[in-house]
């Protein structure tokens, strides 16, 4: 009798866990967060923000008001459609243009955050300067989709306003004669990485033409 | 798998065991007989009694005791007549002495010699009486009964003993008639006192006239009959059942025989000796053997360590279809088990599938 209540008190252990394990399992969740970078590390800018036009003339200058750079940075996550194309930009072209890659509508907003700084700093304060205001603006997204998305970043004069308002399940285009800078990540899934690498893909600092595909989407 | 999902099967499932249970059963009367050493016999009623077997009621039999053999008057009876015959030539007295004696019923037990020698003492006396026809007639019933001589033969006059063996020699040299025997099965067959003739059914070779037919068989009460030969038709003999006296007897001849007192035969024996239906014998000693007896034929059987009288009788009460093995999904415990193994599967499973949610923060 004794080893018989012996059985009976294991097996009820047994349950128990097996029940409480099956009930905490799926309420199980974990914070994560992803750090965006406009460069190859967090001390250099990417060509894609100091590219120049045909005549050499730095996009921008697009920028520079009384001796100041005023503009805004607005942060898209391009769908992938669940799966994971290469990261050159000829197969990201032929991706976008199969499946295409418009930009994942965020719940919290369209991250656009305005960027102001002396622009007779030292390129390493202007760096510093700019990430602070960026870190300043918030968030880009609290909650980042599951599935494979590219990460684009692209500096314009247009106003927020009329960049973070969704109309008809779509942002609205950028004006391609108010952007000055732009870069992308490769493919990446933000919950398995903790920093991403922002760049333009490009061989020449007069990459203009680069810059303004950039901002209008691949295959645009 | 949703969590949901996981709690209606578990519902289910509890459900199924809620639901599942043993049909009622009507009570039935068990006849308990625990054979073996005393001491542990008891100990082990002890068990039965301070338990309880579900749907039966038990009741303890004993085996009953051996009707008393009645006391043989033959031996003293021929003593008499040898006396009368010899010492005072009282033929009257020696008849009259002899009168109530059977020679068949001495042949039907197999005392061959002692029904020779009641023939022979019979034939001195009517040949003492000048019944010289009955002398010979007797005579007769020595030689066609396939009897020798007894030692008595020698005391008898020599007129007397001429005339026993002429009916010898004639019986000698008459041709041999078959007499056939059917009836049950196995049953051994006894021809004027010769033991095991033969098991049924079966023909033996006798003198023509009249024979004592003996059959025997376990569980049933022995028959004689005086049966002429040659017949024309085999001799049948429909045998009664033992009384239980006589199968406690039987039972315990084969014990002595070093048959095992647990075979089936010997079982039978054991619940004809009860008088019950339903019996369920346990044998006492390192184990626990037991068995069911349902209308004289073994229905199951087990064995089991000696204080486990309970379980054991359950066993077989299960096996031997007296009561209904309660199907698997009619077992609480089985749901019980089911839905302890489904929920630990759902766990694993969830573990293994189940990726937990992140919440991904993306910022400069």
């Amino acid at each position: 009798m004794v080893r018989c209540l012996a059985v009976r008190r294991r097996a009820g252990a047994a349950l128990t866990a097996a029940v409480l394990a099956a009930a905490v399992a799926p309420a199980c969740a974990r914070d994560h967060e992803v750090r965006l970078l406009l460069g190859p590390d967090e001390n250099t800018l990417t060509q894609g923000l100091t590219c120049r036009d045909a005549s050499g003339q730095l996009l921008s200058a697009r920028a520079l008001v009384q001796g100041r750079l005023r503009f805004n940075v607005v942060v898209d996550l391009l769908d992938l459609g669940g799966d994971v194309p290469g990261c050159r930009g000829e197969e990201l072209l032929t991706w976008c243009n199969e499946r295409g890659c418009a930009p994942v509508l965020v719940a919290d907003g369209r991250f656009c955050a305005p960027i102001d700084l002396d622009a007779s700093q030292s390129m390493t304060a202007v760096v510093d300067e700019i990430y602070r205001q960026l870190a300043a603006a918030g968030t880009v997204v609290r909650d980042g989709p599951d599935g494979p998305v590219l990460v684009r970043a692209v500096a314009t004069t247009a106003p927020c306003a009329a960049l973070t308002s969704a109309a008809g399940g779509a942002y609205p285009p950028f004006d391609l004669a108010d952007v000055f800078g732009c870069a992308y990540s490769c493919p990446v899934v933000l919950d398995d990485v903790d920093e991403v690498q922002l760049s333009l893909d490009t061989l020449s600092d007069r990459c203009s033409a680069e810059v303004f595909a950039c901002a209008a989407g691949p295959g645009q | 798998m949703k969590r949901r999902d996981a709690l209606a099967a578990v519902t289910a499932i509890a459900a199924f065991g809620a639901c599942a249970r043993a049909r009622p059963v009507a009570p039935l009367t068990l006849a308990v007989l625990i054979d073996g050493e005393p001491t542990t016999a008891a100990a082990v009623a002890g068990d039965l009694d301070n338990g309880e077997l579900p749907g039966f009621t038990l009741r303890r039999v004993e085996l009953p005791r051996p009707r008393p053999t009645p006391i043989d008057r033959t031996a003293a009876a021929v003593a008499a007549a040898r006396a009368a015959y010899l010492e005072r030539g009282d033929f009257e007295a020696c008849v009259t002495s002899l009168e109530p004696v059977g020679v068949p019923p001495l042949l039907a037990s197999g005392r061959r010699d002692l029904a020779a020698r009641v023939l022979v003492w019979r034939a001195a006396c009517a040949w003492g009486r000048m019944a010289r026809a009955e002398t010979e007639s007797i005579a007769a019933q020595l030689a066609g009964f396939g009897l020798e001589l007894p030692p008595d033969a020698g005391a008898v006059t020599p007129d007397v003993e001429a005339v026993l063996v002429a009916a010898l020699d004639r019986a000698g040299a008459t041709p041999r008639v078959p007499l056939t025997v059917a009836g049950h099965a196995g049953a051994g067959l006894g021809v004027d006192g010769r033991p095991a003739e033969c098991v049924l059914p079966c023909t033996v070779e006798v003198t023509p006239g009249d024979h004592v037919v003996a059959v025997d068989a376990d569980g049933f009460e022995p028959l004689w009959r005086l049966v002429r030969a040659p017949a024309a038709a085999p001799f049948t003999p429909a045998l009664a059942p033992a009384a239980p006296a006589l199968a406690v007897v039987q039972w315990r001849a084969r014990t002595g025989r070093g048959l095992r007192p647990d075979d089936d035969d010997g079982l039978a024996l054991v619940a004809r000796a009860v008088e019950a239906r339903r019996v369920l014998y346990l044998g006492v000693g390192a184990r626990l053997r037991g068995a069911l007896i349902v209308d004289g034929v073994v229905k199951a059987r087990g064995e089991r360590p000696p204080r486990q009288a309970l379980a054991l009788a359950r066993d077989l009460t299960v096996r031997g279809g007296l009561v209904d093995r309660v199907p698997l999904h009619r077992r609480p415990r089985f749901w019980l088990a089911i839905g302890a193994a489904a929920l630990v599967a759902a766990t694993i499973t969830a573990a293994i599938l189940i990726e937990p949610e992140i919440h991904t923060e993306v910022g400069f």
